[in-house]
């Protein structure tokens, strides 16, 4: 319980850090933030359009649509502006940063995935949130488990990220593939789950759990099923957990280097 | 006195990919091993003060980092204060403080206090004892007017001080340093030497330094550890080491005369070009001091510098049978 603490306080420090360190050039965070929501509203009108043709895609309709796509983009968002480094791993491994984390007696990851932050999160996690938003609003969605399921596709995404990334460790300049990687990801999550059938729902309920992070909280929005909810929960747990275990795996392979460097 | 590191035996190889062309590469890549560490042993005991010394590619750096818990070894036994690094890692970090000269812990676009602050918190300081330790360290290396600065605009040796600062916070029985000059100039060399020396001799801390730079050992380190192609080749009192060849000292001499003559026993032509001369003296026959008053009777200096001989060279030396 101590260390759990200890390891609870030490993270909140260093996400204080993190956004000192990012607030530091607030101009460019304000204008990054605001292409990103620009970026993301182009998208808005092709679902109308989509919705329009075709108004049923297998049971989904452009609320849910919306609702996806919402949920995606405020889960990048969020990941993005909290633990940017997540993404950066490959990177980290290839420069040898992880060493000043390594000599540090708290979690190796803890200092990874939280000392750095992408300033066009904020713009991702604002524009997702005020869509999830319009959705409950506009379709009369439940605003109770919006926190849950940002946080539950937030898991997800953040332990795709890792399991990708991790590949670093034996992979070396990854970085440009596992960005694509992780782009797909998310595109995954945002597409209707019918589109998924055969091979492509298997692995998006298993190496690419795109499905937990956003086909199920819709599916319970729609239909409240608690059993399915309880079976994403335990997915995601596990999805989390087998993550977690495969960069500590990775992390005996890793072998530092000597590039001259500067944190932050 | 009780033992604070234990190395034996210690290996390590890296997997190098060999030179092939581009689509044997991409299809069959074949890969050597390199042994970067074979068989290193040696023990300190608490309090003591070790350069760990070698060239370029030597095997000190990938030494030092399976001993702070960066890497893991691929074979052989370590114990650090008590703890096996790749197995206690996180107990071991309490313990120990590390400072890479080529890498920094420190925020780049925040004050190296937030960094302090932080480092607190990975080591579980209370907010009074972080105080009053940041204090002492602030004074004690008189860091008062750059700490509260952004660390892109330290110079490097204003940096350098920071980093060993962070790496003592924790009041550690051990201190890795890793390069700890590298690319600094003279004078801040002498002021880095100069303050880990003094921290270690105030809080009785153990001290590994890696360095290609005699000047390191010669005014830090009590005892020298020389290590090539990652095999232990010497391991002795800095004052033998001194003896036997750090006596000798390369003087370059910049004056305006075309040429002088330096006849004096001791000092040995390395070079001489027009208005230049590069000596090399035995300090045990005749002191620096004396080399450059008889210099500037025959001529008129406009620049001296004294160097170092380089690692290389002592290398050279030792391989040649004379120290061992």
């Amino acid at each position: 319980m101590a260390e759990v603490l200890s390891n609870l306080r030490f993270f909140l420090a260093l996400i204080r850090m993190t956004f000192k360190s990012a607030t530091g050039q607030r101009g460019a965070m304000l204008i990054r933030a605001i292409f990103s929501v620009t970026t993301h509203l182009i998208y808005i009108p092709i679902w109308f359009i989509v919705f329009t043709v075709a108004p049923d895609l297998g049971g989904w309709k452009l609320e849910h649509a919306l609702y996806a796509y919402g949920l995606s983009i405020a889960c990048w968002g969020l990941v993005s502006l909290f633990a940017f480094g997540l993404r950066m791993i490959p990177e980290q491994i290839d420069h040898g940063e992880l060493d000043s984390y390594l000599t540090l007696p708290k979690p190796v990851l803890l200092s990874a995935a939280f000392s750095s932050s992408k300033n066009t999160g904020l713009g991702e996690l604002l524009f997702g949130i005020c869509l999830l938003a319009f959705c409950c609003v506009r379709y009369d969605f439940s605003w109770v488990p919006m926190p849950f399921f940002l946080i539950m596709g937030s898991v997800v995404f953040a332990s795709g990220i890792l399991f990708f990334a991790t590949l670093g460790f034996w992979l070396k300049q990854f970085l440009g593939s596992a960005e694509e990687i992780y782009f797909n990801f998310n595109l995954m999550a945002s597409r209707p789950a019918p589109i998924f059938t055969g091979a492509l729902k298997v692995i998006a309920l298993t190496l690419v759990p795109v499905s937990l992070m956003s086909h199920v909280p819709i599916e319970f929005v729609v239909y409240h099923h608690w059993q399915t909810l309880g079976f994403a929960i335990l997915g995601v747990a596990s999805y989390a957990l087998l993550s977690v275990s495969f960069f500590y795996l990775g992390l005996r392979f890793y072998e530092s280097g000597n590039r001259f460097g500067i944190r932050g | 006195m009780a033992q604070s590191v234990f190395v034996e035996n210690l290996q390590k190889s890296f997997k190098v990919r060999k030179k092939s062309g581009f689509l044997k590469g991409l299809f069959s890549p074949e890969y050597t091993t390199v042994k970067a560490v074979d068989g290193v042993s040696f023990s300190l005991e608490e309090g003591e003060r070790v350069a760990f010394v070698g060239p370029n590619g030597a095997g000190k750096s990938t030494t030092i980092k399976m001993l702070s818990g960066i890497l893991h070894p691929d074979g052989g036994h370590v114990e650090i204060g008590g703890f096996v690094p790749w197995i206690d890692r996180k107990s071991m970090a309490y313990k120990i403080g590390t400072v890479f000269g080529q890498r920094s812990q420190l925020w780049y676009h925040l004050p190296a206090q937030d960094t302090f602050e932080l480092l607190s918190y990975a080591y579980d300081m209370s907010r009074d004892d972080f105080k009053s330790r940041i204090k002492t360290l602030v004074d004690a290396f008189d860091a008062g007017h750059i700490v509260s600065k952004p660390v892109r605009q330290l110079s490097l040796g204003e940096r350098m001080r920071c980093e060993i600062i962070a790496s003592l916070l924790h009041r550690p029985k051990i201190l890795f340093l890793d390069e700890p000059t590298v690319g600094l100039d003279v004078v801040s060399k002498g002021v880095i030497r100069d303050l880990v020396k003094k921290a270690s001799d105030e809080d009785g801390t153990t001290v590994l330094l890696t360095s290609h730079d005699t000047g390191d050992m010669e005014r830090v380190c009590d005892r020298v550890i020389v290590i090539d192609h990652g095999h232990l080749v010497a391991d002795k009192p800095v004052r033998e080491l001194r003896s036997g060849f750090i006596r000798e000292k390369i003087i370059t001499l910049a004056m305006k005369e075309e040429a002088i003559a330096l006849d004096m026993n001791g000092v040995r032509l390395i070079e001489a070009m027009p208005h230049q001369l590069r000596v090399s003296v035995d300090t045990s026959q005749v002191s620096v001091e004396a080399v450059l008053q008889q210099a500037m009777k025959l001529s008129s200096l406009q620049d001296i510098t004294v160097e170092d001989p380089p690692m290389e060279d002592i290398i050279k030396e030792i391989y040649a049978g004379s120290l061992l």
